[in-house]
């Protein structure tokens, strides 16, 4: 199987994560149209092999490391998805605390 | 019968005077809130001077955790009905009695404009007309205006869905009326009329608003858990 049977593989199963992590509030909105807009930049640049080549070697580029350059991508959106989890997590526990000290900050008011 | 009118502001320093003032003018024997989501301008303040109290959270939350807020409040202190308004003149409070009109003890009333009087861009509009679709095929719910946020909730029906809120943008609107099935509240709308944002800017236009709508579509379609 070609490589880029491999990478539309994975790609897809990367945004079937991304929306069941979604859907059970485990990342942010944001997280997931910027990660699924860029999937699919990945997406075209995988079929489109000669206009990739086209825009490396207009830029100066010769022969990419692809290897390396496709673990560090990876190592990458693996490092963001972690932060955004924990980011999604902090930002709900952020806006119960939020809500919590404007309530209390009422009642406290309304006591005086 | 008890009602809360919370008035959701960010940054309505232009409009929410005169917001309160014409509620104070159309609706007797209600109490009324403005929920300030960590306005940088002057909104607290003048709010601070005028008879209605303010809820202030510390920075800014978005407007699902707003409502959040507003609906805890209308339940802790034990009001029958909670109604929602935007603080930047869109809604108008002559209406309010028509949603009224309509409230029952286990329902969501929603005001809805009428497209037909109502200038919309046409993005604006054909996103609507999407996500009015979109969700009436996946929730069973026919709601014209689902990104309305005039709107009167019971106390039970405020109970219920206090806790699946969010503060992704449209999950205080579209995002409840996606899982009311599962709650088994009931909700009717009322066609109202609506000004155009008296002041102010809006929290999204352009690229931000076209990002926002195509999450609210994704949480229409897959769901999401509370």
């Amino acid at each position: 199987m070609e490589i880029k049977y491999y990478l539309l593989s994975l790609i897809l199963v990367l945004e079937i994560i991304l929306l069941i992590d979604f859907r059970r509030r485990r990342i942010t909105g944001e997280y997931l149209i910027a990660a699924s807009v860029l999937s699919f930049i990945a997406v075209f640049f995988t079929i489109k092999i000669n206009l990739l080549e086209t825009i490396a070697h207009n830029l100066g580029f010769i022969i990419p490391s692809n290897l390396i350059l496709f673990t560090l991508a990876a190592l990458g959106l693996l490092l963001t998805y972690r932060l955004n989890k924990q980011i999604k997590t902090i930002q709900d526990k952020l806006n119960i605390l939020a809500q919590t000290v404007a309530l209390n900050e009422t009642k406290n008011i309304d006591d005086k | 019968m008890t009602l809360l009118i919370a008035i959701l502001a960010y940054n309505e320093e232009d409009t929410i005077a005169t917001t309160i003032a014409d509620v104070i003018t159309h609706v007797r024997d209600s109490k009324i809130v403005v929920i300030d989501d960590g306005s940088k301008d002057s909104t607290r303040t003048i709010v601070e001077g005028l008879p209605a109290e303010v809820i202030s959270l510390p920075f800014n939350c978005g407007i699902g955790i707003a409502l959040k807020t507003a609906l805890l409040f209308g339940i802790e202190n034990n009001f029958d009905s909670i109604l929602t308004m935007d603080g930047d003149g869109q809604h108008l409070a002559s209406e309010i009695g028509r949603l009224l009109d309509q409230t029952q003890e286990k329902n969501i009333v929603i005001g809805v404009r009428n497209y037909n009087d109502y200038k919309f861009s046409f993005v604006r509009k054909l996103a609507h007309l999407i996500l009015v679709r979109i969700l009436t095929i996946r929730s069973s719910i026919l709601i014209t205006d689902p990104t309305s946020g005039f709107r009167i909730f019971s106390r039970h029906a405020a109970t219920k869905v206090v806790n699946e809120i969010d503060s992704e943008y449209l999950e205080d609107t579209v995002g409840i009326l996606r899982r009311l099935n599962g709650l088994q509240i009931s909700v009717s709308q009322v066609t109202v009329r609506m000004k155009p944002r008296q002041g102010g800017i809006p929290s999204s236009r352009g690229i931000q608003l076209a990002k926002r709508y195509i999450l609210a579509l994704i949480m229409i379609v897959i769901g999401r858990k509370p």
